[in-house]
């Protein structure tokens, strides 16, 4: 058993570093940084109503890049590999393929939460900066501008110094540096004075980007599930079908539900994202409570189980002819 | 280094370790109809200290075979033992040592992270995996690339991590597809020492190749598959062998003495005999140029030279690869 975990970690995490490694990852992830970060500075004189544009607009950013992120990490990591041939030569190991298969998804979904992290972190900074009245907050916006910066400058100088390589490195430090900025700002007012830890951070966006969270952990269980059969462009286009008719769930299914039965079929077995996209609900001074965010979490565990139960399924009989 | 081949021969009557009965393998399209059948009731076996050949031109089935020896396809119909067990049992594969056609090898992981990597599926301790890694790199002469990632290497260079990667483990069974495809004559010389030296130590090493005189330097025996099917089989010397056509091989003798030799023969055969003169074999030769650049050279971006094979690899156990008791099964 313990061999098991053990060679699900060495899966799970070569997973993982593969997919932080992809020059796609980085950009893809840098630029959503970079775009959150500088929405202060792009919605400006907007009468008292920057700061929550930027929120909205920051979480939109989080769900819209993170989706493309994690369809694109599990499908790369288990159809791409399928189709490389590196999966035939790992399951040619004494690896079991459900094991082979729970730990890729495993590789994908802490990708996309590393990415979901920073996107959380940029959009509780950006929003900071835009607090207050026709003027930014240089004192949180200097640090998370100066992140992606300092990131990309250190994972270059790493490389030139012992030729290590520059994407993860760039990617990791970008987290790291945005986590210190998220330290610095919480001690520091908007005047420049010391405060206590957070005071002027607008921590009710945390709930909301959990939630935007599991929904990319089940589309990134989705991209699993389909990669297991399809190679990587159809599970991509399958993924936004899927991202589509989830936001249009309501409209499409729920009012048909109670009339036709495959519209509550498919109700009930479409990925609703809208459970998931709360952003109207901090309109004002509106948080998100806790325990709905605990019922979306068991929603979310057990859509998951399914999706990945599917997946299990196919991946076990699916002949590995390449490779 | 140079290994002779007769070394290697696994004693009679020993149990194999891979035995292949009738096997065939359909593929079938989207609607289940049967669409190319790749092999066709094909039987063989490899004993412990064999290195047995599988030879065809493409698309005769060889790498198929071998897939569904490591379980990567399904069998249509007959019967695979590997190692005393399906080759379904996913840990019977501890003892299985597998290069495929082409590396296949994570392009975004290092050298050194690849290796580390495969010693953990076997469960290999943190310190056994450094010192086989280290022992590998330098068997495949790549110590100096070990922190390059493998995406950029040649597929020279990625062969030989490919071929590190199937000894990580230190197999009973290795399966080497097309093993010296796009390595240089000096890296084809030392996996053929490397499978000479693994048959000696009682390994069973099944080879699937297009270069002739590759499998001819270092197989006992050998198939020739064609359309799927078995055309021949049997010991490499017994069927390339010419019995009514034997060959002398005179030690250094003066011109008076040949002419004497040469006429006695011809007294006796009634006609003239042939004679010509052994030339040195174009891969030595070119081995013994490259061995002399390289000891001029100061530094090299691809494959160096290395001195034979890993040491953990050429411990002279000699244990019987059946003898070892049998893991649980854990089919999958």
């Amino acid at each position: 058993m313990r061999w098991r975990l053990r060679q699900f970690a060495a899966i799970a995490r070569i997973s993982l570093l593969e997919i932080i490694r992809q020059p796609v990852f980085l950009l893809v992830s840098a630029f959503a940084i970079v775009f959150i970060s500088l929405l202060p500075v792009l919605i400006n004189y907007t009468l008292g109503e920057a700061a929550r544009i930027v929120r909205d607009n920051g979480l939109a950013v989080h769900f819209a890049f993170g989706l493309v992120l994690g369809s694109y990490a599990a499908s790369t990591t288990l159809a791409g590999h399928t189709a490389l041939g590196t999966a035939a030569l790992v399951l040619s190991k004494p690896v079991g393929r459900s094991l082979f298969f729970l730990a890729k998804f495993t590789g994908a979904a802490m990708a996309t939460l590393l990415f979901s992290l920073g996107a959380g972190l940029a959009t509780l900074l950006s929003t900071r900066m835009a607090t207050g009245f026709f003027a930014l907050d240089w004192w949180a916006g200097a640090p998370l501008l100066a992140a992606p910066i300092l990131a990309f400058t250190l994972g270059g100088a790493l490389n030139f110094r012992d030729r290590g390589p520059f994407v993860s490195r760039a990617f990791l430090w970008m987290l790291v540096f945005l986590a210190g900025a998220l330290v610095w700002a919480g001690y520091v007012d908007p005047e420049g004075h010391r405060c206590a830890f957070g005071a002027h951070l607008e921590w009710r966006i945390v709930p909301a980007s959990l939630l935007i969270s599991l929904a990319l952990l089940i589309l990134t269980g989705v991209a699993s599930l389909l990669a297991t059969r399809l190679e990587t462009v159809p599970t991509l286009i399958l993924c936004s079908v899927l991202l589509l008719l989830g936001l249009m769930s309501d409209y499409l299914f729920g009012g048909q539900a109670d009339r036709s039965a495959l519209a509550a079929v498919l109700y009930y077995l479409m990925p609703n994202w809208q459970h998931f996209w709360l952003a109207d609900a901090l309109a004002g001074d509106g948080t998100i409570p806790w325990n709905y965010v605990g019922r979306a979490a068991i929603y979310g565990v057990f859509y998951l189980g399914g999706i990945l139960g599917l997946g299990l399924a196919a991946f076990r009989r699916t002949e590995l002819r390449v490779g | 280094m140079k290994i002779a081949r007769e070394e290697t021969m696994a004693p009679p009557g020993i149990q194999p370790v891979l035995q292949a009965e009738h096997v065939s393998k359909i593929f079938r399209d989207f609607w289940r109809r049967p669409r190319v059948r790749a092999v066709n009731d094909v039987s063989f076996d490899v004993k412990p200290g064999e290195v047995f050949g599988l030879l065809g031109p493409n698309g005769s089935g060889k790498s198929t075979t071998l897939k569904m020896i490591v379980g990567l396809l399904r069998p249509t119909s007959g019967r695979l033992q590997v190692l005393g067990a399906p080759p379904t049992d996913v840990r019977r594969k501890a003892r299985i040592g597998y290069l495929p056609e082409d590396s296949y090898l994570y392009p975004y992981l290092t050298c050194e992270e690849t290796l580390d990597f495969f010693g953990r599926l076997f469960d290999l301790r943190a310190s056994e995996r450094r010192a086989r890694t280290e022992q590998l790199l330098e068997m495949i002469g790549l110590r100096h690339a070990r922190r390059r990632l493998v995406g950029e290497f040649s597929r020279g260079m990625a062969r030989r991590i490919g071929l590190a990667q199937a000894l990580i483990n230190d197999p009973d069974l290795v399966i080497l597809d097309e093993p010296t495809a796009g390595l240089d004559p000096l890296g084809c010389r030392q996996v053929k020492d490397l499978i000479l030296t693994l048959a000696r130590r009682g390994k069973a090493v099944l080879l699937s190749s297009h270069l002739l005189a590759d499998v001819e330097d270092v197989c006992d025996r050998i198939a020739i598959l064609f359309n799927g099917q078995v055309q021949a089989t049997g010991p490499i010397r017994d069927l390339l062998e010419e019995r009514h056509r034997p060959r002398l091989t005179l030690p250094e003798v003066s011109a008076d003495q040949l002419r004497a030799i040469l006429a006695a023969l011809k007294e006796q055969l009634g006609r003239e005999p042939e004679l010509d003169y052994p030339r040195r074999n174009l891969e030595q030769f070119f081995l013994d140029i490259v061995a002399r650049a390289m000891r001029q050279a100061t530094e090299q971006s691809g494959a160096t030279p290395s001195e034979g094979v890993a040491p953990y690899l050429s411990v002279d156990d000699r244990r019987h690869p059946l003898a070892s008791p049998p893991p649980p099964a854990g089919h999958e």
